[in-house]
């Protein structure tokens, strides 16, 4: 049940709270840093104030440490948003980012899956090379996605996570559980707010180091909705692929001038996101009686 | 001859004065719970307006009212919800709710038993729900006694009592869905 409450605090405040702070960030840093680099440095931090706010918003802060293992999505926004941060202002290079995902990633994947890899006081093989499997995916595509930050605006990076994290949130509110879906929601109104806000500010923004925040956040949602909801597993791997689909536009050899390939990298993003949920679309009509 | 005759009468008189008068009664005896002939349902209230009822469905548990060492434990799969319809029990199950994946099971143990009257108890103890431990106090009525097909003694109990859903962490849906939550268990229990 999505009410108007819902939307405003589940999708508009994050929106705005994300819009804000590349905004303010880059202001306050205009004469410091360059212009590129005060456009971009905020965007982990940008992301992980918009995601908390609308997670607050909706649900409040909860307990610590959480009683459901999805609630630990809150609170991995702070550590995600500080190796982010400092990813994106120190330049680590490829070394630096693979090492932070390296750790990150699968200790965000673990910690979300943990009450099912250690279920009944023993370890569950079968919940364990899942963490693992998703684990390893998770930090190739960070990498995949932070070498495509190098390549396209912050603006269309965004653009490309908001079109795989809507249907994501349709998705897994089809799947059984309409608080994943709302959190799907805030994430995608993060990307929605750092698009507008990086479309304001002109295109000299790139998004690397939010790619950390908003790639162990959505593959973790994803994680939750397979795990813990009906998230279909194939449903599951389409939606988190769809982003990474955005380098078919990037293959040398393939002369797409700038708009022809933000139209085409959106274009791919979308079909497989869009066909994901079109797939949980007719699971939901053919499982669903009144409900 | 008889002597040997008043001996034999002697030794009836005692057994039927043991059965009758030693024997302890079905309930006073450990029990397990059975699963077939026990239920848990579920009400709440839908948008305000209707109450909506449920049933969890795998129940398993031990009772001992009157041993030495009274104890009531009851658990319930919480996969095992059901209400009639296949995409609220998936919703039910998901982390909106139950979370049943995380959190496989819910559990009542006794920590202090008192026999308030003829048939009745109160029963005081922790319910484990969505991984949160609360106390409850329940008031515990036996039902009715008898034998089953198997010829094994069978005693019933009911009790009904009413949480916030809100106290055990599940918050979501609250303005569609009651925080009041009344349980009605009714357990066929047998000799063990």
């Amino acid at each position: 049940m999505f009410t108007v409450n819902d939307l405003w605090a589940g999708v508009a405040r994050p929106l705005v709270l994300t819009a804000a702070t590349v905004v303010i960030a880059a202001h306050i840093t205009r004469r410091r840093f360059t212009a590129r680099d005060s456009r971009s440095w905020a965007g982990p931090l940008a992301v992980g104030i918009g995601f908390a706010g609308g997670y607050w918003s909706l649900f409040g802060w909860g307990g610590f440490p959480p009683l459901d293992a999805s609630e630990w999505l809150l609170f991995l926004t702070l550590p995600l948003v500080i190796l982010g941060t400092l990813d994106s202002l120190l330049h680590v290079g490829l070394p630096g980012t693979l090492l932070t995902t390296v750790v990150a990633a699968p200790s965000a994947m673990l910690l979300l899956s943990w009450p099912l890899v250690k279920s009944h006081d023993t370890f569950q093989p079968d919940a364990l090379l899942l963490t693992v499997v998703a684990s390893a995916l998770t930090v190739g595509w960070i990498v995949a996605m932070d070498a495509l930050a190098a390549r396209v605006s912050a603006a269309r990076l965004s653009a490309i996570l908001l079109v795989a994290a809507a249907p994501a949130s349709v998705a897994l509110g089809l799947s059984g559980s309409q608080r994943l879906a709302q959190i799907g929601g805030a994430l995608a109104a993060t990307q929605a707010g750092a698009m507008v806000a990086h479309l304001g500010l002109g295109h000299a923004g790139v998004g690397r180091g939010s790619m950390l925040v908003s790639g162990v956040l959505y593959a973790g949602l994803l994680l939750c909705g397979h795990v813990y909801a009906q998230l279909t597993l194939v449903n599951a791997v389409l939606l988190f692929a769809a982003p990474a689909v955005a380098w078919a536009a990037q293959i040398p050899g393939h002369r797409f001038d700038g708009r022809k390939r933000w139209v085409t990298q959106l274009a791919a993003v979308a079909a497989v996101a869009g066909w994901a949920m079109l797939r949980a679309i007719l699971e939901f009509n053919v499982e669903a009686t009144n409900y | 001859m008889e002597r040997g005759f008043a001996g034999f009468s002697a030794a009836v008189t005692y057994g039927l004065v043991v059965m009758v008068v030693g024997a302890a009664p079905a309930w006073a005896e450990p029990l397990s719970v059975d699963a077939v002939h026990s239920t848990v349902l579920f009400r709440i209230k839908h948008l305000n307006t209707s109450y909506a009822w449920g049933r969890f469905n795998d129940i398993s548990g031990t009772l001992n009212l009157e041993g030495s060492k009274p104890v009531v434990e009851v658990q319930i799969k919480t996969d095992s919800i059901d209400t009639g319809n296949a995409k609220r029990e998936q919703h039910l199950k998901s982390p909106d709710f139950f979370n049943a994946k995380q959190f496989s099971s819910i559990a009542f143990r006794s920590t202090r038993i008192e026999k308030s009257s003829d048939g009745k108890y109160v029963v005081d103890g922790t319910l484990s729900l969505h991984g949160v431990q609360k106390p409850i106090n329940v008031q515990l009525e036996r039902t009715g006694s008898g034998k089953n097909q198997q010829g094994t003694a069978i005693t019933g109990f009911e009790t009904s009592f009413r949480i916030k859903r809100s106290d055990y962490g599940m918050k979501f849906l609250l303005e569609g869905l009651s925080d009041e939550v009344l349980l009605v268990v009714s357990l066929e229990c047998a000799a063990q």
